[in-house]
């Protein structure tokens, strides 16, 4: 999935800060907002019946004759939720949306594992197809690779759909970065706004093909959906093609939108994007962050 | 419009060929997307884009129909007519178009003419008049609206002459570069100026008017003195009948305005007659008049100048020379003065003699080498010195007036030394090859050098020889000139006496009307002829007549009317105005036009690969 040297340049990324509240463990490499047992203190409050009695700071008995004890801020770690789309859209274009999705999936599973955040995936088309909880290690990293590698394209993508599941499923707080090409009619707003309900933090990566964006229609063309063969064919010329490029344009800006207005990262990547180009968007779009 | 090749519109079948392939479902390339409702919102949110699309895949269609229409009617050649934005009307004013023709004139028959033509031209089209007389005039452009173009028209009447059509036309086309139409109407027939009008010819719609129809004219007057007794005479007249039925003609002889005879003149069909009449008394203009109701009124009446009774003053200077002086004594219309006889004529004396005596019309200086006076025309007999061998006589200028009826047969003459004859003039006799009889002007009069031994009796003694001195004093005398008739049109050329101001000459019509002349030299110049009658040239000297009468030749015979008109094969009415213009290269032009949208349009919509 990643070269040596790809991974080299991972090494020192991680998760950008603003992407999700990171949950309250013992031995998280994030500081968390939860109250715990980390080596950070915190607050001083009265001893209330159930406080672990370590905690209790006999300095302060002493010298007022109150029971007072430290409250220090828990360790935490993030928890990643990689959605890959591996619908039959995400078979188009050269090289296909599915392979740059499954490097973009990798790629950040390899920062989560470095980062000691935990970090799960799933394939979906129109339901969750596949599914790794998160997990924090090394292991986890293997599975996560065999599962993107044996992932194949397929089905119809109902994206709003898979989203709910999967909310149904997970809690928060954590990461839920969607890879698709959101090619959904009506939009997947729903979906995304569900992932937020629950109380999970949704990052978007539209993944698209460099044919989708100046498709080479040449006199009159009959389009078939890849999804549905069977459905009747659209007849376009290349009179039409100004008009498809701006709807494109108008589908990614409608993403943005949603995002900017949650506060959400979003990034839009090529199929054909080099591993530093997909890096850098990652990076530009705060998905990740770090030196370098 | 025509068609020139109207078969080849069968070809229009083939547009069925565009229709057809329109209709077939097409191969079309199929194509693998992710989506389809990206395409699909486009189509169900603009779906005029959607009607625009069939219309422009329709407008392919409709292009590549006009494309094929259009080259195929330019294959069938189209013709389309224009009204003409000039035309040129070319009216024929000779004397026969003033016959009669029912109830008007063959000149009235053309204004109708002209006028149904102005009726179908447009308002702002440019007319020009032009009026083919003797000699074709321009009566100007006038747009056809022109609400006193019928006056215009009025105006145009006939002449007493002939036409000279071919020049008419000519003038017309003059300067015309778009080959605007050019009507003649005429009574003459188009063959008569096939061949006449050069490139005009394509040009030229001929109207003919005028139907055949029988015609009397007096076809000829002369008058001629007796011989012997100079004050009485005679005058000789010619009637001719150009109908095909015999008639009687009465004729009216009048003198000065006197009747002096009337006879009746039996006339064959297409008969000639002629009738002479003795007069007593020779007055100075006689007149025959034909009491007849024609269909020619102007060739009824001619008029004949009688020859003055004025003989040639010729002073003869000659140191003796017998058969000379017998010659010009012998003459009747010479009165002869004679110079001082023997020895060489002394020209200083002669120039005395000239400045003291009345003013002689010739001068006969034998022996001189230079002519003695100023002003008179002198014939000049040569110095009878160095005379050369005999050699042939021969006449060089058989159509020179000096020559008329002239002939000396194989007489061999004593030529005299050629030098000091004149290096330029007409040689009139070569003997052996060298002239001997120059004939030239200078300064106004009249010169001829004889440089033959008038005094051997081979010369003397020959027939030739007293008429070659008798033309000699009548071309000297300038009696071949200022002749006192001419036909309608024709230009006079009238020489004028030696001493005159030109601004005291002037030649009025008869109607008294100061006609148009130029001065050039001693010559006077008038073609203001159409007025057949008598006109008079005054000078200070005096005053002259000459006669114009009709130009009955070329124009009295109203049978010679075009077969092709007077059969009924043409319409009274003239042909549509319409200039044609082949439409077939901007068809073609088109053509490629709807080729290249065609070809855009594709590029455009396919890009290379169309």
């Amino acid at each position: 999935m990643l070269s040596v040297e790809e991974a080299r340049q991972l090494d020192r990324l991680a998760f950008g800060a603003s992407t999700a509240s990171p949950a309250a463990s013992a031995s998280g490499a994030r500081v968390s907002r939860a109250r715990g047992f980390g080596l950070e203190f915190r607050e001083f409050r009265r001893y209330e019946p159930g406080d672990d009695p370590r905690a209790i700071d006999w300095t302060i008995h002493a010298r007022l004759r109150q029971l007072v004890v430290r409250v220090h801020r828990a360790d935490a770690h993030l928890r990643v939720h990689l959605l890959v789309d591996v619908s039959g859209s995400m078979a188009t274009g050269a090289p296909d949306k599915l392979t740059g999705a499954r490097k973009i999936a990798a790629l950040l599973s390899y920062v989560a594992v470095g980062r000691r955040d935990a970090v799960g995936v799933a394939t979906f088309d129109r339901t969750v197809k596949q599914y790794i909880a998160p997990a924090a290690g090394r292991p986890q990293l293997l599975r996560i690779f065999d599962a993107l590698a044996t992932a194949a394209a397929g089905g119809q993508s109902a994206i709003n759909h898979a989203l709910a599941n999967y909310g149904a499923a997970v809690h928060g707080p954590g990461l839920v970065v969607v890879i698709s090409d959101f090619y959904q009619a009506g939009g997947s707003f729903e979906g995304l706004r569900y992932l937020l309900h629950r109380g999970l933090t949704p990052a978007v990566v539209q993944v698209v093909a460099p044919q989708e964006l100046d498709p080479d229609v040449t006199g009159d063309v009959e389009l078939v959906d890849i999804e549905d063969p069977l459905a009747p064919p659209v007849l376009v010329d290349p009179l039409i093609v100004a008009a498809y490029r701006e709807r494109m344009a108008e589908l990614t800006a409608e993403l943005g939108e949603f995002c900017i207005s949650h506060g959400l990262s979003c990034v839009r990547v090529e199929s054909s994007f080099p591993f530093a180009r997909l890096l850098r968007a990652c990076r530009d779009a705060s998905l990740l962050a770090g030196p370098g | 419009m025509r068609l020139t090749n109207p078969s080849a519109l069968w070809f229009l079948i083939l547009l069925a060929i565009p229709l057809l392939l329109a209709r077939r479902p097409t191969p079309r390339s199929r194509q693998v997307v992710s989506n389809l409702y990206l395409w699909q919102d486009l189509i169900r949110r603009d779906p005029d884009r959607l009607a625009m699309r069939r219309l422009r895949r329709n407008w392919l269609v409709a292009l590549q129909i006009a494309l094929m229409a259009a080259a195929i009617v330019a294959l069938a050649g189209p013709v389309v007519a224009f009204r003409a934005a000039r035309v040129a009307f070319v009216f024929d004013v000779s004397m026969s178009m003033g016959a009669r023709d029912g109830t008007t004139t063959r000149l009235g028959v053309a204004r109708e003419r002209a006028r149904a033509l102005l009726r179908r031209l447009p308002q702002d089209a440019v007319v020009r008049l032009i009026a083919a007389g003797t000699s074709p005039r321009d009566l100007g452009d006038h747009p056809a609206g022109d609400s006193g173009m019928d006056a215009i028209l009025e105006a145009v009447t006939p002449t007493a002459g002939s036409a000279d059509v071919p020049a008419a036309i000519r003038l017309a086309a003059v300067g015309d570069t778009n080959a605007q139409p050019i009507f003649v109407f005429s009574d003459r027939s188009e063959r008569d100026v096939a061949g006449l009008v050069g490139s005009a010819s394509a040009a030229v719609r001929w109207e003919h008017v005028g139907h055949a129809t029988g015609n009397v004219a007096l076809a000829r007057i002369a008058a001629r003195r007796h011989p012997v007794k100079a004050a009485e005479g005679q005058v000789l007249v010619e009637v001719r009948n150009y109908g095909t039925q015999a008639r009687d003609a009465e004729v009216e002889i009048a003198q000065d305005g006197t009747v002096i005879g009337r006879q009746s003149v039996p006339l064959p069909a297409r008969g000639t007659q002629t009738i002479v009449q003795d007069i007593p008394r020779l007055g100075r203009l006689l007149s025959a008049r034909l009491r007849e109701d024609d269909a020619l009124d102007l060739d009824n009446q001619r008029l004949a100048v009688i020859p003055v009774l004025d003989r040639v003053h010729v002073r003869l200077i000659t140191p003796g020379s017998f058969f000379l002086e017998k010659v010009l004594a012998a003459n009747p219309r010479i009165t002869l003065e004679s110079g001082p006889p023997g020895g060489a004529p002394n020209l200083a004396e002669v120039a005395a003699r000239n400045a003291n005596s009345r003013g002689s019309d010739v001068v006969v200086c034998d022996g001189c080498v230079e002519p003695p006076g100023q002003d008179e025309a002198t014939l000049i007999i040569a110095p009878r010195e160095g005379s050369l061998g005999p050699a042939p006589l021969t006449i060089a200028r058989p159509d020179h007036p000096l020559t008329a009826s002239l002939q000396f047969g194989e007489l061999f003459v004593t030529p005299l030394g050629s030098a000091g004859v004149a290096a330029r003039g007409d040689v009139i006799l070569r003997a052996g090859g060298l002239p001997v009889a120059v004939a030239y002007e200078r300064d106004g009069r009249r010169i001829l050098e004889l440089r033959l031994d008038v005094a051997a009796p081979e010369l003397a003694l020959s027939i030739g020889f007293p008429i070659l001195v008798a033309n000699a004093i009548d071309w000297l005398a300038a009696r071949d000139e200022n002749g006192p008739e001419v036909s309608s049109g024709e230009p006079v050329r009238w020489r004028l006496p030696a001493l005159f101001q030109p601004d005291r000459v002037s030649v009025t019509g008869p109607d008294n009307r100061l006609t148009r002349r130029e001065l050039q030299g001693r010559y006077l110049t008038t073609a203001d002829t159409g007025v057949p009658g008598l006109y008079h040239v005054r000078t200070p000297v005096g005053e002259q007549i000459f006669v114009v009468n009709p130009a009955v030749d070329s124009e009295s015979d109203l049978m010679e009317v075009d077969a092709e008109s007077s059969s009924g094969g043409r319409p009274d009415v003239a042909q549509p105005v319409d200039d044609e213009r082949h439409v077939a290269p901007v068809l073609l032009l088109l053509a490629f036009g709807l080729l290249a949208a065609e070809w855009q349009y594709r590029w455009k919509r396919d890009g290379p690969a169309s």
